[in-house]
């Protein structure tokens, strides 16, 4: 092997290691967004670092999801007994937020590549 | 020109190793079921070629369960029985009834499947929200009793003595189901599963990396934390807690696990009891019983019954318990204190 063939050789492996390194890892625990689902379909997603409110309205009733400091929670609802206005905010990955009257389920997601939990036994 | 060649080798055999490598680990796509049932937000995860029609299969069988089990649909086998009194009953109906009353007799009552009329009284599961007075409890608990069952497993014959007598299988069913819908995804030859029923989870397998499901125990006091994380693999978790369905009235936390001697909430000192076991049944009726019971009887039980489940305790005075099957396998940021059986009266 020629010195100018390991040259390029080493920085080949340079380049390499280093675009390996250099991904950008994201955080392991915190969502990113909130994926909404009506009785079982998906209504619609929200990034957590963009604040509003997001009304879902289903034939079941209406909700209001607040997001803001990047995070979610309900901050009305019209189901009887208001436990989903009560349940925490979500901020972490696996994190969710079930309105049973309405059948309306809001989890938190990570972004693509994020480790997490598999499950929340509770 | 013979450097040459051992560089070009090189460079081939590090191109097909990272190929290798992007390759093992490439994430396979899972095939997901979400819907409520049995009053509950279940979730099936599912991998392998045959996972679309197996997650079907298993939705359908906890629907069906659902329609079988319920204490509210005035169709439901369990009602009709009420209704009757006496009945025949299916097959599932008599696993339930079966495996209902020896777990009352060996939590020495702590599981009861009778408490339906006092928790309506309190307004669990749909509300209104209600605290009863003594009087009120009193009158609500003569409508309960395991004793009134008169149940003939030759014959599956049900028998309810007491005319007032419901029957909520509330406590157990989604355990239950959690096992009928895994042995049907078994017959699909699916390998790698997770099934959360409402946060009972029932783990097929390994992941389709072969790595253990990585299962959160929820930390009672802080929703968006955890008490710990579990690393198991087919292997059924349930956890019973304080915190899920409550209301608050006058600055007390009124929950719907109910201590079946007197009518109201367990004060029992323990905030949230997780059960690690094979079977989910046992675990879903043992997850109550056990927050029923306290920490010390709790202990006491799991001596007499070690070989059967572990068990994971967070107590009102903040004490994390972790019997020590589990120990190897749950990992936490609060310090943990070990129920050894040596340590137990």
């Amino acid at each position: 092997m020629k010195r100018n063939d390991s040259i390029l050789l080493a920085v080949l492996l340079l380049v390499t290691g280093l675009l390996f390194c250099l991904q950008p890892q994201p955080d392991q625990t915190k969502a990113a967004f909130i994926e909404v689902k009506a009785d079982g379909k998906l209504y619609g997603t929200w990034r957590l670092d963009s604040p509003q409110t997001v009304t879902v309205t289903t034939a079941y009733g209406k909700n209001e999801i607040r997001i803001r400091d990047n995070a979610a929670f309900i901050l009305h609802s019209d189901c009887p007994n208001q436990d989903c206005t009560r349940q925490s905010k979500i901020v972490n990955i696996g994190d969710s937020i079930i309105c049973l009257p309405h059948k309306l389920v809001i989890e938190g997601k990570a972004e693509a590549g994020a480790a997490a939990v598999d499950a929340v036994a509770r | 020109m013979f450097r040459r060649s051992i560089f070009i080798c090189l460079l081939t055999a590090i191109t097909i190793l990272s190929g290798c490598f992007l390759i093992a680990h490439k994430k396979e796509n899972p095939v997901t079921r979400d819907f409520f049932a049995m009053d509950t937000y279940a979730k099936i995860t599912l991998y392998g070629t045959e996972a679309e029609p197996a997650a079907e299969s298993a939705k359908a069988e906890m629907l069906r369960l659902e329609r079988l089990l319920s204490a509210y649909d005035t169709e439901s086998e369990t009602v009709l029985l009420q209704k009757k009194r006496a009945a025949a009953v299916s097959e599932d109906l008599a696993v339930l009834l079966a495996r209902s009353i020896s777990l009352h007799k060996e939590t020495g009552g702590a599981f009861d499947i009778t408490l339906s009329p006092v928790s309506k009284l309190w307004g669990f599961p749909h509300g209104p929200y209600h605290v009863p007075d003594k009087a009120e409890i009193k009158n609500a608990l003569a409508a309960t009793g395991m004793g009134a069952i008169r149940w003939d497993s030759a014959s599956r014959q049900c028998t309810l003595d007491n005319p007032r007598l419901a029957l909520d299988f509330g406590g157990i069913a989604k355990g239950y189901a959690a096992e009928k819908m895994a042995a049907v995804l078994k017959e699909k030859q699916i390998r790698h599963g997770l099934l959360n029923l409402g946060g009972n989870i029932k783990a097929i397998g390994t992941k389709p990396d072969r790595s253990p499901w990585r299962i959160a125990i929820q930390h009672p006091d802080h929703k968006n934390g955890h008490l710990g994380v579990l690393s198991v693999t087919d292997t059924s978790v349930v956890t019973s807690g304080d915190y899920e369905r409550y209301f608050e009235k006058d600055n007390l936390r009124y929950h719907h696990i109910l201590d079946p001697k007197t009518g109201a909430p367990a004060r029992s000192g323990i905030r949230s009891a997780t059960i690690v076991c094979e079977d989910c049944t046992t675990a879903d009726g043992l997850s109550t019983a056990l927050f029923v019971m306290g920490p010390e009887e709790a202990a006491a039980f799991w001596k007499r019954h070690k070989e059967e489940f572990q068990f994971i305790l967070f107590t009102q005075d903040q004490t994390l318990y972790v019997t020590e099957g589990l120990l190897p396998l749950f990992a936490s940021e609060l310090s943990i204190t070990p129920v050894k059986e040596t340590l137990i009266k």
